[in-house]
């Protein structure tokens, strides 16, 4: 609910600030210590370890507290953290970790490669949703001595050294976690990490607190005392909170769309973008090739010609977004294949492949009818479904819209298959493997397990590409397979792209050193400082 | 007829049927002045009302003509309204006269049965109720309907029970009318005048309840309603405030009108009143 009173008194507020000018930022480059940081996740998190829930708001806090083997460079290179450097064999068969010494758990025990084996065996490669598949060819882990960890392989996995971060292969503590339930276990809600912030306290529906590790291994660092997350459901009590300066950094495109514009007019607030490369977000379109109309590629062609992406781009999203052109999206600069085939805008198009599908217009202009179930993650989902219908009705295809909760979404699109046409949204990663292939490859049709193939999309051609990939230890041969894959999609069509999302972070000026790096959503804030 | 004529011809009665009139004008003039799809992108997004030719109530986010979607709007709430108010009603009266005629036993079990209906808080009860078979406009019909129920039961019931005793159904009694010849020929058409007035305040709060729905994005997403119109614009509220306040504005007059409908039936319908 909108607090009226509140909102006139920010306008007046806002009105009066505009007319003021702008001072000019005090330069200030050398990070000061100290501060609180009060920031805003949303919604609130089920648990705090990312090794167990891959969802973007664990994510937001977890990685503040859990370290990964390494981050990643804006080239989506590696850079140190639990691991300070690693070697492939030359056959691709072993991969070999040197990990940081003298680095403790916030209990003050130490560190040590055993950690690093239990984590890969029992808790990615057993219950993270994508480390099952991209820790699959791992034969052996090998502890030569506390600090080195080797992994053998059953054949090469570049795929691997693309996932080694603190969000997507978390280290958890085995003398914590080793003979228990990991799921079960009562620390994931007060967890104990290496990373650079201590877990406080958690009041559910209110806040989490997380305070400044004193013998974190990077010397210095964090800058900030303290962090508070609150979680505030309401996305203008959000903007509001942000605008008054109550918050100071809040992740995943915290405000309304249309508040954006309003917001980034104040002299006090950043809106960033970058930080969310390595996740490389897209939306689309997925199609259920079991229904006869569907199963039938023209139809789907006929669907893509139907659909003006930009106009998605620009109105629906405004502007947070940019036309898809291939599955596997430009910011993905080492695989993105722009020279695939494309579906640009074209109603006649569209209905002379509906015609010839055999689709003729009935007595009250419609062809057939379907539903498409959208991602009910909030008005921008909807009204994406909204456009999607007003385009192919106006083809003659007579789209309902169903609209419900996210467990009975995903129940009814990625359990049950009891879907004509579903549209989400999804991370691609920084390699194809971790985050593309999942809606394309026959063996990833398994019912029940959310962001898999729903399309029931199985070609012997593409499973040929993908596997490919999957073996190859040649970074160009690999990017030529994927470059294949893409154009087999755009083929097939399982799957429509519809745009390339462009998240963002809302954050006061106040606050810098914030996007660091392309995971930097998913990374600690453990350079960001707070002006005095 | 002088009595009735002077009743209505009170501002209060007149600005009430105006209003009533008004809405159901725009409901069924809907398809003919705007007989497009309310749904479609026709215009530049967030256009303020008077601002592009051509839509002079202004266009929301996705630039669909907000005129089109207040005059679609009233069709989706005047349909939810008359059978959700329709539901309730037949339940109600139907629950409460047994109730009320037979007494004893039966009035014990049909009333503790409203009560448990009553128990719950009605806007939750429909939430729930919609969040379970789905939101469709059936759907949401169906559960508003279900959750109003009570309140006429209580006064079907109540009312049933007055005129139950008075002489005439004693006569009734004695000239051998068989019970349902008496409860629905002698006893309900006595009973009737303030459950009709009812009706007016009870179609009011289900077109209220469904905005409620709608603005709780729980309505069928197939349809403008004004309730989904004012969800949509609260995105907008610091910067196109007019998004969600004309079909506000919409809602609020449409509310009002029933409820002064319902005061103009009150008094038409009580013999002392105007005379």
């Amino acid at each position: 609910m909108s607090h009226p009173i509140l909102s006139r008194r920010l306008l007046l507020a806002g009105m009066g600030m505009a007319g003021m000018s702008v001072a000019p930022a005090r330069a200030q480059s050398t990070p000061r210590r100290g501060g609180t940081l009060t920031a805003i996740v949303q919604p609130e998190p089920p648990t705090l370890v990312s090794a167990l829930n891959a969802g973007a708001p664990t994510g937001v806090v977890s990685t503040n507290i859990f370290d990964g083997l390494f981050s990643y460079d804006w080239d989506m290179g590696l850079k140190p953290a639990l691991a300070t450097r690693w070697e492939v064999a030359t056959d691709g068969l072993a991969i070999t970790f040197h990990l940081r010494p003298n680095v403790r758990w916030h209990d003050g025990q130490a560190f040590t490669a055993e950690d690093v084996k239990f984590s890969l065996e029992e808790v990615w490669r057993k219950i993270h949703p994508r480390g099952r598949a991209t820790f699959a060819n791992v034969e052996a882990v090998e502890t030569p001595d506390p600090l080195t960890v080797v992994l053998r392989l059953k054949q090469p996995s570049p795929v691997i050294l693309g996932a080694l971060n603190a969000y997507e292969s978390q280290i958890l503590p085995k003398h914590l976690y080793a003979g228990s339930d990991a799921l079960a276990n009562p620390l994931n809600l007060k967890p104990i990490g290496t990373g650079p912030f201590r877990f406080k306290e958690w009041v559910r529906g209110e806040h989490i607190i997380l305070e400044r590790n004193p013998d974190y291994w990077d010397e210095g660092k964090p800058y900030l005392d303290r962090i508070v997350f609150r979680v505030v459901p309401d996305a203008t009590a959000r903007a509001a909170l942000l605008e008054t300066g109550q918050a100071q950094y809040a992740p995943y495109s915290p405000v309304p769309l249309t508040d954006v514009a309003r917001l980034r007019a104040l002299p006090g607030i950043a809106i960033e973008t970058r930080g969310y490369e390595w996740i490389s977000p897209w939306l689309f379109l997925e199609f259920n090739l079991r229904k006869p109309e569907l199963g039938d590629v023209r139809v789907r062609r006929a669907i893509a010609h139907a659909i003006n992406r930009d106009v998605i781009a620009k109105t629906v999203w405004h502007g947070f977004g940019k036309a898809a052109v291939s599955t596997i999206p430009s910011t993905v600069t080492r695989f993105h294949n722009a020279n695939v085939p494309q579906y640009p805008f074209d109603v006649r198009k569209a209905e002379a492949l509906l015609d010839e599908a055999g689709h003729k217009r009935g007595a009250d202009g419609m062809r057939f009818a379907i539903s498409h179930d959208f991602l009910p993650y909030g008005d921008d989902y909807r009204r994406t479904g909204e456009y999607v219908r007003q385009a192919l009705r106006r083809v003659g295809i007579d789209l309902t819209l169903r609209s419900q909760d996210t467990p009975s979404y995903l129940r009814r699109v990625f359990g049950e298959y009891e879907f004509d046409m579903s549209s989400s949204w999804a991370s691609s990663f920084s390699d194809p493997q971790i985050g593309v292939q999942r809606f394309y490859w026959s063996k990833t049709i398994n019912k029940g397990t959310p962001w898999t193939n729903a399309s029931g999309y199985a070609s012997p051609a593409m499973d040929q590409v993908i596997e490919a990939a999957q073996r190859s230890a040649d970074p160009a041969e690999r990017t030529r397979l994927f470059n294949e894959m893409q154009r087999l999609a755009a083929e097939d069509l399982p799957c429509l792209p519809l745009i390339e999302l462009n998240f963002f972070t809302v954050h006061s000026k106040k606050l810098h050193d914030v996007a660091m790096g392309p995971d930097a959503v998913y990374a600690s804030l453990k350079h960001a400082w707070l002006e005095g | 007829m002088r009595r009735v004529a002077r009743l209505l011809l009170r501002p209060r009665a007149l600005v009430g049927l105006l209003l009533v009139v008004g809405l159901g004008a725009m409901a069924l003039g809907a398809p003919w002045i705007f007989p497009d799809d309310p749904m479609d992108m026709v215009g530049s997004p967030s256009m303020w009302p008077g601002q592009e030719e051509g839509f002079w109530l202004g266009t929301d986010l996705m630039g669909r003509d907000i005129a089109a979607g207040v005059f679609h709007g009233a069709r989706v709430s005047l349909l939810v309204g008359l059978s959700a108010a329709g539901i309730a009603l037949l339940l109600g009266t139907a629950v409460g006269a047994m109730a009320g005629f037979w007494g004893g036993a039966a009035d014990s079990v049909l009333m503790r049965f409203t009560e448990v209906f009553q128990t719950m808080p009605p806007f939750l009860f429909t939430i729930a109720v919609v969040a379970v078979l789905g939101p469709s406009i059936g759907n949401v019909i169906f559960a508003i309907g279900i959750t109003s129920w009570p309140a006429v039961a209580r006064l079907a019931r109540g009312e049933v029970m007055a005129v139950r005793r008075r002489d005439f159904v004693d006569a009734a009694i004695c000239c051998g009318t068989p019970a349902s010849g008496l409860l629905l020929r002698h006893v309900l058409p006595n009973a009737l005048s303030p459950i009709i007035v009812t009706a007016s305040v009870l179609m009011a709060t289900a077109m209220l309840t469904e905005a409620g729905l709608s603005f709780l994005g729980l309505s069928d997403p197939n349809l403008v309603s004004w309730g989904s119109m004012i969800g949509g614009g609260r995105e907008a509220l610091r910067t196109h405030w007019y998004m969600a306040a004309i079909p506000g504005v919409a809602l609020a007059l449409a509310v009002l009108g029933l409820n002064l409908l319902g005061d103009v039936l009150d008094d038409v319908m009580d013999p002392r009143r105007g005379a």
